[in-house]
């Protein structure tokens, strides 16, 4: 397993350079908004991406899922950050593992070119290239980027040579198992709730035992076929009345989203992005004890960003500082703050141990978030 | 906006200092503090005063000796680093003690920062994200120049206020009239004058004899005692910028 020691970002979106060092199982990411706290997911992300443009759009998606419209040349390049020199752009995501270290690497250059010339390397099928050539289609300059992503995971290095315009948006890649999983704040809208867990007696047992901590009804959770032969996710009450997932309220979802995706992440990384979206602040003394226990079982290191300050003292109360003395401790408090000096860095950051928050908590006004 | 703290011995110190800042430099008395700190037992007092914009928290230890343990509870070397906190003022009473005793004192207590008897001293320190930050600190022992704690200070300021020194000059002789026979523990200098204060403020105000200190001193115009102002000098650099010698 892939167990993140520190990590170092240069001029990867809004982050010039920031390195942060000593994580444990559980780091929560916190700061104010735009301080950078998704931006850091994604580079933890892109350390485990394949050399190919189909792994970089995967990352991008997560951040557009509620607007999935969008123009990926343009998500792209504001991947780099806007500072730096544009005429050659770059940047370098940098981690020490348990198990070696792993870089990922993206620089090349942006030009602007002919329409024309752009259908030529464009990587639209044919027939989807035929519109452009149509009368009045055809766009007379198109954004071109050439460059090259270079991977090193533990001791293999890859470099692949990308070329690409604006006209393109969709790149095909191998689906392999994954290092590393995301949830994004609002994944728990989709459904595919039950994928990790329905299939695993262990597992459903203990998703069920959970939700029934938040609504005593629930007996079952499976797949049930509709008339139309398709299938939907559904709870069964102890009635045996049928209740498809719609139903539900956000908190069950959300739940569920997160214990299906922490099955899916046994022995890897699990990055949950404002844990806190659909959960009442009263759940979080209940759900984060079996996150972190189930986390721990697994073999998954957390990473979790939250705005949330009540999520935050729900979550350092799993630390147990008032009874234990144990020299490590399990959680780690990363607050991202955006700096106005010029030192070469715009974005810093706090890493200290959930007990220094705890102990500071009690006596006096130590803001995590800022 | 500049939030700076005070420590100082006891209740006594810190209603006589609040009510001065108050009387004198116009402080303002504000209900919460920036620091979200509050007392942890009975011992412990804390006040905060509010100035165009400028916040001041105003803490009592808890008394005498107790300096060290306060700043461990309350975590004040952490509230140090990541707080905003422009400047930390150190009020002890000298009692017996020389000037680089107190100062060994207080400074073991400290992390990262360090204190000066009767000067500014620029502290720089990173904070916990790294950047550099200034707090700037002061070591105010009273009484300045002699043995003695603020009784000492309570009794010369009350000699410099025309309407009060008739008064005082009555109760010290009053004092010194019991040391030979009746009151033999007035020979220690700190409790005669403990016994000077007291019973001056009851005389001098025989209605609130029984009420607190802060109600005594607020019937005190110390606006009018130039020694006072002149051992409280250090108070007036609180919300505005801070004499560093070069």
């Amino acid at each position: 397993m892939a167990f993140i020691k520190s990590i170092e970002i240069n001029q990867f979106r809004g982050i010039q350079r920031l390195a942060i060092s000593d994580f444990s199982n559980i780091n929560l990411i916190v700061g104010d908004n735009n301080s950078g706290k998704t931006t850091f997911l994604e580079a933890i992300q892109l350390l485990f991406a394949k050399s190919q443009l189909s792994s970089i759009k995967n990352v991008i998606n997560q951040r557009t899922l509620l607007n999935p419209g969008n123009n990926f040349y343009t998500s792209f390049i504001k991947m780099f950050n806007m500072e730096q020199d544009k005429e050659n752009l770059e940047f370098d995501i940098y981690a020490n593992t348990y198990t070696g270290p792993l870089e990922f690497e993206l620089r090349g250059q942006e030009k602007i070119i002919a329409g024309e010339d752009a259908l030529q390397v464009s990587k639209k099928s044919v027939r989807n290239r035929t519109p452009y050539r149509t009368a009045g289609f055809t766009p007379e300059t198109v954004r071109e980027f050439v460059g090259t992503i270079i991977t090193q995971n533990e001791k293999k290095t890859m470099e692949k040579e990308i070329r690409f315009t604006s006209l393109d948006n969709v790149f095909s890649g191998v689906v392999s198992k994954k290092e590393v999983h995301y949830i994004p704040s609002f994944g728990h809208l989709r459904y595919d709730l039950l994928q990790n867990i329905v299939e695993n007696q262990e597992y459903k047992k203990l998703a069920i035992d959970i939700l029934r901590q938040f609504d005593e009804s629930i007996k079952d959770i499976c797949y049930i076929k509709a008339d139309d032969e398709s299938y939907f996710e559904a709870i069964i009450t102890e009635r045996g009345v049928v209740m498809p997932f719609s139903v539900y309220g956000d908190g069950i979802k959300k739940i569920l989203y997160i214990l299906n995706k922490m099955f899916d992440a046994t022995d890897s990384i699990l990055l949950i992005d404002e844990i806190e979206t659909g959960l009442h602040k009263k759940y979080y003394e209940t759900l984060f004890p079996v996150v972190f226990a189930l986390a721990n079982k697994l073999n998954v290191q957390l990473f979790i960003a939250t705005h949330s300050i009540e999520a935050i003292d729900a979550i350092l109360k799993y630390g147990n500082y008032e009874n234990s003395n144990r020299n490590t401790d399990p959680i780690k408090v990363i607050t991202l703050k955006k700096v106005n000096e010029n030192t070469g860095s715009n974005i810093v950051a706090r890493n200290v141990t959930g007990k220094y928050v705890y102990e500071n908590r009690k006596v006096f006004e130590f803001e995590v978030r800022l | 906006m500049m939030t700076e703290l005070v420590l100082v011995e006891g209740v006594s110190d810190v209603q006589l200092i609040s009510y001065y800042l108050q009387n004198v430099h116009d402080w303002k008395h504000e209900r919460n503090n920036v620091l979200g700190i509050t007392e942890l037992d009975e011992h412990e007092h804390i006040e905060s005063l509010s100035k165009n914009g400028n916040q001041l928290i105003l803490c009592g230890v808890g008394g005498n000796g107790k300096f060290a343990h306060f700043v461990e509870q309350h975590r004040v070397n952490d509230m140090l680093i990541e707080k905003d906190i422009s400047s930390l003022i150190v009020v002890t009473d000298r009692d017996e003690a020389s000037d680089a005793n107190v100062r060994r004192v207080i400074n073991n207590s400290l992390e990262k920062i360090s204190v000066e008897v009767g000067r500014w001293k620029n502290n720089e320190v990173e904070d916990s994200f790294g950047q550099v930050k200034n707090i700037y600190t002061y070591l105010l022992i009273i009484p300045p120049n002699e043995r003695g704690a603020l009784e000492r200070v309570i009794i010369d300021a009350l000699k410099d206020i025309p309407e009060e020194t008739e008064l005082i000059q009555e109760v010290i002789q009053f004092i010194d009239s019991l040391k030979g026979g009746l009151v033999p523990d007035l020979n220690q200098v700190n409790k005669a004058n403990k016994a000077t204060v007291g019973t001056f403020f009851s005389v001098r105000n025989p209605k609130n004899a029984m009420r607190s200190f802060g109600i005594f001193i607020s019937n005190i115009d110390w606006s009018k005692s130039a020694s006072l102002q002149q051992v409280f000098l250090p108070f007036t650099y609180l919300g505005e910028v801070k004499p560093i010698e070069k």
